[in-house]
């Protein structure tokens, strides 16, 4: 090959990279602009409907009735970030639960940390039990959940450190945990007072209602702390998709990197499930849906994935209350039975293969 | 005997000494010395399956531990960063990675590791040479879950080579290749080792190539070294009935290149 051919080659390969990375850039920003419109939606809806042009006035703090924006500010902007914040957390989990664990099917659900958290906030709600010193009692549930889904977590984390654990074993330990976590929450239901299964069933039906700006700024606290440090580790967790064994060729410290990404993941999945309950599928759905778009290069993955989950969860939010005027459905049940034949339809008429 | 090149970068060295690996209390490594490895020479790990090739592979770059020293220009492995220039680069066998990444990225990514987010011309522009060493730039746009085992195993060396190693540890590079692919590979070996200076170790179960390509040999029987040194030296009739349970003749053919040639098998001896 002569020299002046070659040169045209490399060029060609660099300006081929180049407009791949542009064009998930593109996609990028196409998911942020329909999430921005979703999150607009979002806020016009509600008990009384709102033009697009007064929410975007209320807003910007321009003139408009007081009602109208002490509506949107006080009530329903904290619930419409909220569904963008853990849409986008749960998402995070699940890629990166998928990511580590190299398996499709791992999500903040499959290991059992909301089935921990579910178990956590029946205890409160039917044993009136407490984890947390009395005087805290307003953060009784979400802290019974947190510190039930945390100590699943670390349960998971603590045998993963075993030597001879490989990535299969971690998951079907989480699904074990799952049908016990599972199994505890029914025993409690069946002793527990009619008013007090209402909230459990409630409560695991998953809902942004309960949001407060103070719940929301715990959420993002814990998003944007935890995300520096996965992007630090982009390429590192992009080389685990490869297989541990190649990952670990590139001088990666394979087990470290596991465990560490497994503990965040959990904080991060935790704190969202024991504000919001059960949201399932977010997890799992967010990171495909991102998959299909960008590819697995954390430097565009990670973003897709937290802006597909924000995006599919604040659609959820839209729909939760404009299928049936005057009702707001649990969000997690809109998500689920919405989002599960979009994501068929996805998954089949993709060509590449999905995972 | 190796030449020199004429001009030659500094000649890496590394030794292998008293290296063991237990799984549990099965011992896998029984305290493995290797010949001196050095940059322009080619040595063939050679041994039956299950000897331990690519456990020593894997106890060599410090992903299993146990005892024995690896040194590299006389500093010892284990007191080097994971991304120091003298860590050797080590191509495991696994090609089943289907990650969503073209062959591109996948690449790539191999040679970014610690290193920032943004790619420069110069990574990207070496990223596509490497596929150029390796014909298969046509590949650059594919995804890693479309191409073949062969196309698999040409991007893992691609992987390796991209990373620009001092010494490159090779467990089977070319098992799933056609036979004109495996020739290139091995003579793209060949040049590297000559030209660069690089210290290839290649795991291979062809004894034919390792005859035509390798420096030295060494054989791995039950975790131990039963013999090393020049392969025609090493690669008897005795040797090959004793590690592999074959009867096979060393021959010349009309052009003077050596060659083996396998008769038939023996009742494996138990060890």
């Amino acid at each position: 090959m002569s020299t002046a051919l070659q040169a045209d080659s490399i060029a060609e390969g660099r300006g081929a990279y180049r407009r791949l990375a542009r064009r998930k850039l593109v996609l990028l920003g196409v998911l942020a602009a329909l999430l921005l419109a979703s999150l607009v939606a979002d806020l016009t809806l509600g008990p009384a409907r709102y033009s697009y042009t007064e929410v975007v006035r209320a807003l910007l703090g321009l003139d408009v009735p007081l009602s109208v924006s002490v509506v949107v500010w006080e009530i329903r902007l904290p619930v419409a970030l909220m569904a963008v914040v853990v849409g986008a957390a749960l998402a995070v989990s699940g890629a990166q639960m998928q990511t580590v664990l190299n398996n499709p099917l791992a999500s903040p659900f499959t290991l059992g940390i909301s089935a921990a958290a579910g178990f956590g906030a029946a205890l409160g709600f039917v044993l009136g039990v407490s984890l947390l010193p009395a005087g805290w009692s307003a953060w009784t549930i979400p802290a019974n959940a947190f510190l039930s889904a945390m100590g699943c977590s670390l349960l998971i984390h603590f045998l993963s450190k075993r030597r001879g654990m490989t990535t299969e074993t971690i998951v079907l330990l989480g699904i074990a945990l799952v049908f016990t976590f599972n199994a505890a929450l029914s025993a409690l239901e069946f002793i527990a007072s009619e008013q007090a299964l209402a909230a459990v069933v409630f409560w695991t039906m998953g809902s942004l209602g309960r949001t407060t700006w103070v719940k929301l700024g715990i959420a993002t606290l814990v998003l944007v702390a935890i995300w520096p440090l996965f992007a630090r580790q982009a390429w590192a967790l992009t080389a685990l998709r490869l297989g541990e064994h190649k990952a670990a060729s590139f001088g990666i410290q394979v087990g470290r990197l596991r465990l560490q990404t497994i503990l965040l993941v959990s904080a991060l999945a935790s704190i969202c499930v024991s504000f919001v309950g059960t949201i399932g599928f977010i997890g799992l759905v967010g990171p495909h849906i991102a998959r299909m778009l960008v590819g697995e290069d954390q430097r565009f993955f990670l973003p897709a994935s937290a802006l597909a989950g924000a995006l599919v969860l604040s659609a959820a939010s839209v729909l939760s209350k404009s299928i049936i005027p005057g009702l707001i459905l649990p969000i997690g049940v809109v998500t689920a039975l919405v989002g599960v034949p979009f994501f068929f339809s996805l998954i089949l008429s993709t060509r590449s293969r999905p995972w | 005997m190796v030449m020199m090149p004429p001009v030659a970068p500094p000649m890496v060295t590394m030794m292998v000494e008293g290296l063991e690996v237990a799984y549990g209390r099965r011992p896998i490594l029984r305290g493995v010395t290797l010949p001196a490895l050095r940059g322009g020479q080619i040595t063939a790990l050679l041994g039956p399956n299950a000897a331990g090739k690519s456990t020593l592979f894997r106890r060599i770059v410090g992903q299993l531990s146990g005892p024995g020293t690896v040194a590299v220009d006389g500093r010892a492995l284990r007191d080097l960063s994971p991304q120091d220039a003298a860590q050797p680069c080590y191509l495991p066998q696994d090609t089943s990675a289907n990650a969503v990444l073209t062959v591109f990225e996948a690449v790539l990514l191999a040679g970014k590791q610690g290193g920032s987010w943004s790619v420069t011309d110069a990574e990207a522009d070496a990223v596509t040479r490497t596929l150029m060493m390796l014909e298969i730039e046509d590949l650059a746009g594919r995804g890693l879950g479309e191409l073949s085992g062969g196309q698999r195993q040409m991007v893992g060396l691609a992987q390796a080579l991209v990373r620009n190693p001092r010494i490159l540890l090779l467990d089977e590079p070319t098992s799933a290749l056609d036979l004109q692919r495996q020739v290139e590979v091995l003579h793209l070996l060949r040049d590297l080792a000559e030209r660069d200076g690089l210290c290839v170790v290649v795991a291979i179960h062809d004894l034919n190539q390792a005859l035509r390509f390798a420096d030295q040999v060494v054989v791995l029987s039950h975790g131990s070294i039963v013999a090393s040194g020049a392969p025609t030296d090493v690669l008897t009739p005795a040797l090959l009935q004793e590690v592999y349970g074959v009867e096979a003749r060393l021959e010349t053919c009309s052009r003077g290149v050596p060659f083996l040639t396998v008769d038939g098998s023996v009742r494996r001896r138990r060890g």
